[in-house]
C-alpha cells in the first residue's frame, strides 16, 4: 500500500517532455538563467528556414529554468535560429538565442541562457551579439521591450557597423545592373528588404512584410 | 508522551493534595515508571516500593509493584500486591482484568516447580501486558496517525527532493507558414 502510494506520488510529480503532445519535428528548449529567478513572459522569436514569427508563452509567473517546445512545419532538414526574452511584469529581464537545425519528425534538445540586455537601440538593426542577443550571422531589429526580432540569416555574413545599421554582406558575386535582390543576396543589406542593384549597391529598398523570397540564378528576388 | 500520559494517569489516581508525603511518592512513582518503561525493573521495584511506604492506602503502587515483581520473578511477592490493589479499587475499574490475569499466571507459576531463581513471567509465558496507560500502539486511531504522518512526510521530502531538478513546463509554440503562436 505504501509503495503503491509512494510510486503515484513520484509519477505525479515526474517531468515530461514538453515535446510529449507533438508529433512532427519538435524543438525541446530548456530557458535558464544565472541572473533571473522568474518571469511571467517567455518571448521566442523563431527563424526557421526562410520563414520568421515571435510568439509568447506564459503560465503565471514561474521560476527559472522553465522548458517549453517548438513546433516547426517545414521540409527537409530546416535551419533554426531562436531568441528568447525572459520578461516579467512587461519588462525584459534578459534574452538570449540559440541555433539548431530540425529534421523532419525529429526532436532535438535547445538550451538559452538568458543574459541581461543590451543597449541596442530600438528599430535599429543589430548583428546578434552586437547591443543583443543572437546569432553572430544573423541580422535583427532590436525591439525596444521585447525580444530581438530576427530578420534573415546572412548567407556570407553580418557586418557590423558602429555608426551605421548592421547588414548582411552580399558575398563576392556581383548584383547585376538594375535587378532586384533581397538583402544579403550579391548585394548587402536587409534580407526582409528588396533592393534594386545600382552601380553594384542596393538602392530603392522596399521592405517585405512577409520576407523576401531569393529566386534561382537569372530570376529578380521577391517578396513573398 | 508516554510519561507525559501515565503522570497525567497517575496524577488522577493520585489527587493532588499538599501533603508532602504523597508529593514525595508520586515522585517515586515518575521514577518507578520512568524505570518500569526503561527494563530496568530493579530500580522500579525499589521506586515503587518507597511510594508504596509514603502512601500505604494508595491503589496504585499496589500495581506497579506487582507488575515489577512478575517481571523480576518474584510472582509470590507479587499475588500479595494484586491482591492489595484489587482490595482498594472498584470492581469495575479496567486494570482489575489485567491484575486478575497476572494472579492467575503467578498462581500457575507458584504451582510448578522452581526452575530458575530468576524465572521471569514474561521469559516463560510471553511479553507481559505493558500498563495499559503506556499502550498508545494499541489506540484505534494510532497506525492510521502515523500512516498519514509517514505518506505526509514522504510527499514533503519527494517534492523537494523533485522540485529542485524539475524545470516549469510553458505551453508549446507552433510555427507554420503564417508565422509562429
Amino acid at each position: 500500500m505504501m509503495r503503491l502510494a509512494l510510486l503515484a506520488l513520484l509519477t505525479a510529480c515526474g517531468g515530461s517532455d514538453p515535446c510529449d503532445a507533438i508529433t512532427g519535428r519538435c524543438i525541446a528548449l530548456q530557458v535558464e538563467s544565472a541572473t533571473v529567478d522568474r518571469i511571467d513572459q517567455l518571448e521566442l522569436d523563431v527563424l526557421y528556414g526562410d520563414r520568421h514569427g515571435t510568439a509568447t508563452t506564459s503560465d503565471g509567473v514561474v521560476e527559472l529554468p522553465l522548458t517549453t517546445a517548438i513546433e516547426v512545419q517545414g521540409s527537409g532538414s530546416l535551419p533554426v535560429g531562436i531568441v528568447a526574452a525572459g520578461k516579467l511584469a512587461g519588462v525584459v529581464l534578459g534574452t538570449g538565442a540559440a541555433q539548431t537545425t530540425s529534421e523532419p519528425g525529429a526532436r532535438v534538445d535547445v538550451t538559452i541562457e538568458l543574459a541581461p540586455t543590451g543597449d541596442c537601440e530600438a528599430g535599429g538593426y543589430y548583428c546578434g551579439g552586437d547591443k543583443l542577443a543572437g546569432d553572430a550571422d544573423t541580422l535583427y531589429q532590436c525591439n525596444g521591450g521585447g525580444v530581438p526580432l530576427a530578420r534573415g540569416r546572412c548567407m556570407h555574413g553580418c557586418t557590423v557597423r558602429p555608426t551605421l545599421d548592421d547588414q548582411c554582406e552580399g558575398g563576392s558575386a556581383a548584383c547585376i545592373e538594375g535587378g532586384y535582390y533581397c538583402g544579403g543576396d550579391k548585394l548587402a543589406g536587409d534580407p526582409q528588404s528588396r533592393y534594386r542593384c545600382t552601380g553594384g549597391v542596393g538602392a530603392d529598398r522596399m521592405i517585405c512584410p512577409d520576407g523576401c523570397v531569393v529566386a534561382p540564378p537569372g530570376e529578380d528576388d521577391y517578396c513573398r | 508522551m508516554r510519561v507525559f500520559v501515565v503522570a497525567i494517569v497517575v496524577a488522577l489516581q493520585l489527587p493532588a493534595h499538599a501533603d508532602p508525603a504523597e508529593d514525595a511518592a508520586l515522585l517515586h512513582l515518575d521514577r518507578g515508571i520512568a524505570a518500569f518503561n526503561a527494563k530496568d525493573f530493579s530500580t522500579a521495584e525499589r521506586e515503587f516500593a518507597a511510594a508504596h511506604q509514603l502512601v500505604p492506602d494508595k491503589a496504585n503502587p499496589y500495581r506497579w509493584l506487582a507488575l515489577s515483581e512478575i517481571q523480576l520473578g518474584n510472582c509470590k511477592s507479587a499475588v500479595g500486591h494484586i491482591d492489595g490493589f484489587i482490595a482498594r479499587v472498584p470492581p469495575a475499574d479496567t486494570r482489575v482484568a489485567e491484575m486478575t490475569r497476572w494472579r492467575e499466571f503467578c498462581r500457575r507459576e507458584l504451582a510448578q516447580p522452581a526452575q530458575s531463581p530468576q524465572l521471569t513471567g514474561t521469559q516463560a509465558l510471553a511479553q507481559p501486558s505493558p500498563p495499559e496507560d503506556t499502550q498508545l500502539r494499541q489506540r484505534w486511531w494510532f497506525w492510521p496517525v502515523i500512516g498519514v504522518a509517514a505518506l505526509t512526510i514522504t510527499g514533503v521530502t519527494v517534492y523537494a527532493v523533485t522540485r529542485g531538478d524539475e524545470a516549469t513546463m510553458l505551453p508549446p509554440i507552433r510555427c507554420d507558414a503564417t508565422g509562429c503562436r
